[in-house]
């Protein structure tokens, strides 16, 4: 009965294009169950045949093994693809971070906190991921290409029963190509295998022409394409006074003026050319009165350091505290607790010194030990020229003006003579219960 | 195939065979004799080598764990057929307690023969030099509090194995299915439960073996170790049982996905022990960095080297080939190295500070001693286990999905 319906329903022509002429492109026969599919596999299979396939709605468990297919070399293409993922990882971030070489094939060896070049830890996470990348993408398209995928078309949508093998039946196809192809004999053993044979798959032999609307719009779009890289030639080999086209403006163009611009036409009129006005003569901003100029220039008017502080400087326990503060967070670095030369980066540097001196080290490097604030030479100074020191630098040291404000350097000044006193304070100078302390403590 | 055909169990198939019964009361008997012997030959430092050995199988126990959790959670059909071993591994919580009793009576009595938060004198040292530590010994590290968490974690995993075994074994019986259904809601509670108890428990009782070290990985850590020893032990334990006749609907396709999961978590294994070390080395700190110190040193370093490539780079490579994991030979050969190599981990993990106490942190302080209190614990499990598995079919005859299993196959 089923048979019968089968028959009827696959009798009649199959595929679209009656006009042309036509080629047997292979033997289909129908199958209820995957079993009856599955015997009928290991069949043609043991019958020689290569050019043939199997249509199934789901995936059945074991055809490859009755179709006799070869485990897949994809594995094989994953493991070498996600080697060369890890290599490339490594041989990237060696070549990028540890490799000198001259100009323009030079990786950019960059030190930071002294760490090495190329350590092995570092680059791992890297390395795992571009395997992961590369065997991922790998195995995909790999499989896509085994599979000879993506196939917009097969002969077989022409088959009248092809919803049908996306459902419920199953089929066995044998293509015309196999070089053991006998229609009659392919029919016989599918029958005895079974199978409904249907009529068989016929193919057009010529291909029907690409519809005439769909060339000129290619031909159009071909075109267009071209028409930004021939500007981009163009511009490859002509000069033109234009600013480059900006694309992306990030914060590059402010509605305000930059020092030194021209003012805009309309401002002329009120200044000179310049947009940043001028400020009139004797102008002093807001709390930038200067009473007396040594303040500055840590000088009087004959232009000798001055021993003393500047007018309107008056010493206090508030602004000696200002100046150890300040001098703690600026000073003491280098110049160390109590201003004898021995802050960590000064022991770094004496470390790295001799080290360097012992062959440790390769790096050139030079230094100049900070000075003991306490000795004879910076006690004998003026304050002016300890405060024009802070202001300047002098040697290693750089000047401080742009980080401390004047009245803390001169906070600063008299901290540094607060330090030089408890250098070289004579026990007769302290007082009584200080003095009593001391005394007490084990020599 | 496609569809299920009715496969009929004979009891042959569902009894364990006669001649691995017979194996239960020996290897208790031997494993008693090995661990007695390991015990009394090395009084003087045997905490550290049966700390060693309790943990192994202790992982090893909490992977089963994990594991029968995991199959109800996900509703795994392929695993049915061989769950019944992961149930039988499990009911070793309660013995696993007793034999834990030594470390925790004397932590709890006061004794810093493991521990050193226990010892008055490193809390003074903190005291003096790091008053900042000192709350990890007020408020977490004390025998007290830590006698009743390590209490508290037992209960919950016997509870825990005492529900799923005796729901499984019960359906065996009465063929309900609405068993399966209340395993599978009360497993994800139990997924929950298990990563915080198995988690503080490695906190507490292998981390804590210096007070000052921590690693927030480290449970992970212990966790990727649980699995690629437990799917080990499963799979070894199965081809012995088919050896001696039994469990004959074990297809290779099950061998495959047990070997899928032990290459993954061999894998898994590498990835976190890596994490753990990279962000340790990276941030340079030396409180965290003493750990790999310490396995740097002299003799450790080698060793360490062994665990890197033995736990990981070579079983990885050795796992990765489909037709590796589908032939029982070379999947029970990786399985007996992964078992090694777990014992190699928790050896790595322990006994370092067993060399400081001796005062050669550049030694390994190897003793036949060590081993034989391995094998002999794991003698009185294994033991144990059997007697547990003759008791009762090995397999969970009216599970629903037992004949998904029984039909399985790999794409």
């Amino acid at each position: 009965m089923q048979e019968n319906r089968l028959n009827q329903s696959a009798s009649g022509s199959s595929g679209h294009d009656d006009t042309a002429p036509q080629k047997l492109y292979g033997v289909v026969a129908e199958y209820g169950t995957p079993d009856e599919l599955m015997a009928a596999a290991t069949r043609v299979r043991d019958a020689g045949y290569t050019r043939w396939d199997t249509i199934t709605p789901f995936p059945v468990h074991g055809i490859e093994e009755a179709m006799g297919i070869k485990p897949t070399i994809l594995p094989w293409f994953t493991l070498c693809l996600g080697l060369t993922g890890t290599s490339l990882g490594l041989f990237m971030q060696w070549y990028t971070n540890a490799v000198q070489l001259p100009y323009l094939i030079s990786g950019y060896p960059f030190l930071i906190s002294g760490k090495p070049m190329f350590s092995l830890p570092a680059n791992i996470p890297v390395s795992f991921e571009l395997t992961i990348l590369f065997a991922a993408f790998t195995t995909f398209f790999a499989m896509l290409a085994l599979n000879l995928l993506p196939e917009l078309f097969h002969p077989l949508f022409r088959h009248k029963r092809m919803p049908r093998f996306t459902s419920d039946r199953f089929a066995l196809v044998v293509e015309a190509k196999d070089p053991l192809f006998d229609r009659a004999r392919v029919e016989a053993l599918l029958a005895e295998t079974g199978g409904a044979v249907l009529d068989p798959l016929l193919t057009p032999t010529t291909r029907a022409p690409l519809p005439k609307p769909l060339i000129s719009i290619a031909v159009i779009v071909a075109c267009i394409a071209l028409v930004p890289p021939a500007f981009i030639a163009k511009a490859r080999v002509s000069k033109s006074d234009q600013p480059r086209i900006h694309i992306i403006q990030d914060m590059d163009m402010q509605p305000k003026f930059k020092a030194q611009a021209p003012a805009p036409v309309f401002a002329r009129l009120f200044g000179d050319e310049r947009a940043s006005l001028q400020s009139p003569d004797g102008t002093v901003a807001r709390g930038r009165l200067v009473e007396d100029a040594s303040a500055v220039s840590g000088k009087d008017s004959s232009g000798e350091w001055i021993s003393g502080f500047p007018a309107g400087f008056s010493l206090s326990e508030e602004i000696l505290a200002r100046g150890r503060e300040r001098y703690q967070i600026y000073c003491l670095p280098c110049h160390g607790m109590v201003g004898a030369g021995d802050g960590l980066v000064s022991q770094r540097a004496d470390f790295l010194g001799r080290a360097q001196a012992a062959g440790a080290t390769p790096t050139g490097m030079n230094w100049v030990k900070p000075a003991n604030l306490s000795e004879q030479r910076i006690r004998e100074q003026a304050n002016g020229q300890i405060y024009a020191t802070i202001t300047y630098g002098l040697n290693n040291m750089k000047g401080y003006a742009s980080q401390i404000s004047r009245d803390d350097r001169w906070a600063i000044v008299a901290y540094v003579r607060a330090l030089q006193l408890s250098q070289s304070a004579a026990v007769g100078s302290l007082p009584a219960e200080v003095r009593a302390q001391l005394e007490q403590q084990p020599r | 195939m496609a569809h299920a055909e009715p496969i009929h169990l004979t009891d042959a198939d569902t009894k364990l065979p006669a001649g691995l019964s017979a194996w239960g009361t020996r290897s208790l008997i031997l494993g008693l004799v090995a661990l007695g012997l390991g015990i009394a030959a090395d009084l003087g430092h045997f905490y550290f080598g049966y700390l060693t050995a309790f943990y192994f199988w202790l992982t090893l126990t909490l992977g089963a764990l994990v594991f029968t959790l995991l199959q109800h959670v996900a509703r795994a059909g392929w695993s049915v057929a061989v769950r019944r071993t992961a149930e039988n591994v499990i009911g070793n919580f309660p013995i696993l307690f007793l034999l834990f009793l030594p470390i925790l009576v004397i932590t709890a009595t006061g004794s810093s023969a493991i521990y050193k938060w226990n010892d008055p004198a490193t809390v003074e040292f903190d005291q003096t030099f790091m008053p900042a530590k000192l709350g990890v010994y007020t408020h977490y590290l004390n025998s007290t509090f830590w006698t009743v968490r390590i209490v508290g974690y037992f209960a919950v995993w016997i509870l825990l194995s005492l529900f799923f075994r005796s729901q499984s074994r019960s359906q065996d019986q009465d063929g309900d299915h609405t068993r399966t259904r209340k395993m599978e809601i009360l497993s994800a509670p139990g997924l929950l439960l298990f990563a915080l108890t198995s988690t503080f428990a490695g906190i507490d009782i292998l981390m804590s073996l210096d007070p000052h070290w921590f690693s927030t990985i480290w449970g992970i850590y212990l966790f990727a170790g649980s699995m690629t020893s437990f799917l080990s032990f499963m799979a070894l334990t199965l081809m012995l049982i088919q050896r001696h006749g039994g469990l004959k609907m074990v297809t290779k396709e099950h061998f495959h996905d047990v070997g899928k999961l032990l290459f993954g978590f061999t894998f898994f294994f590498g990835y976190i022990g890596f994490s753990q070390y990279l962000l340790i080395w990276y941030a340079d700190i030396p409180e965290e960095t003493i750990f790999y110190k310490h396995r740097q040193e002299g003799n450790w370093a080698a060793f360490s080297v062994i665990l890197l490539f033995g736990h990981f780079i070579i079983p990885f490579l050795g796992l990765i080939s489909r037709h590796v994991k589908r032939n029982k030979s070379s999947l029970a050969f990786w399985a007996v190295w992964m078992l090694v190599m777990h014992f190699v981990d928790m050896y790595w993990i322990v006994m370092p500070t067993l060399a400081q106490k001796t005062g050669h942190p550049e030694a390994i302080p190897f003793s036949w001693t060590h081993i034989a209190m391995w094998l002999g614990m794991g003698g009185v499990l294994f033991g144990l286990m059997l007697k547990r598995a003759g008791s009762q079919s090995i397999v969970p005859l009216r599970d629903p999905r037992l004949s998904e299993s029984l039909n399985f196959q790999n794409i």
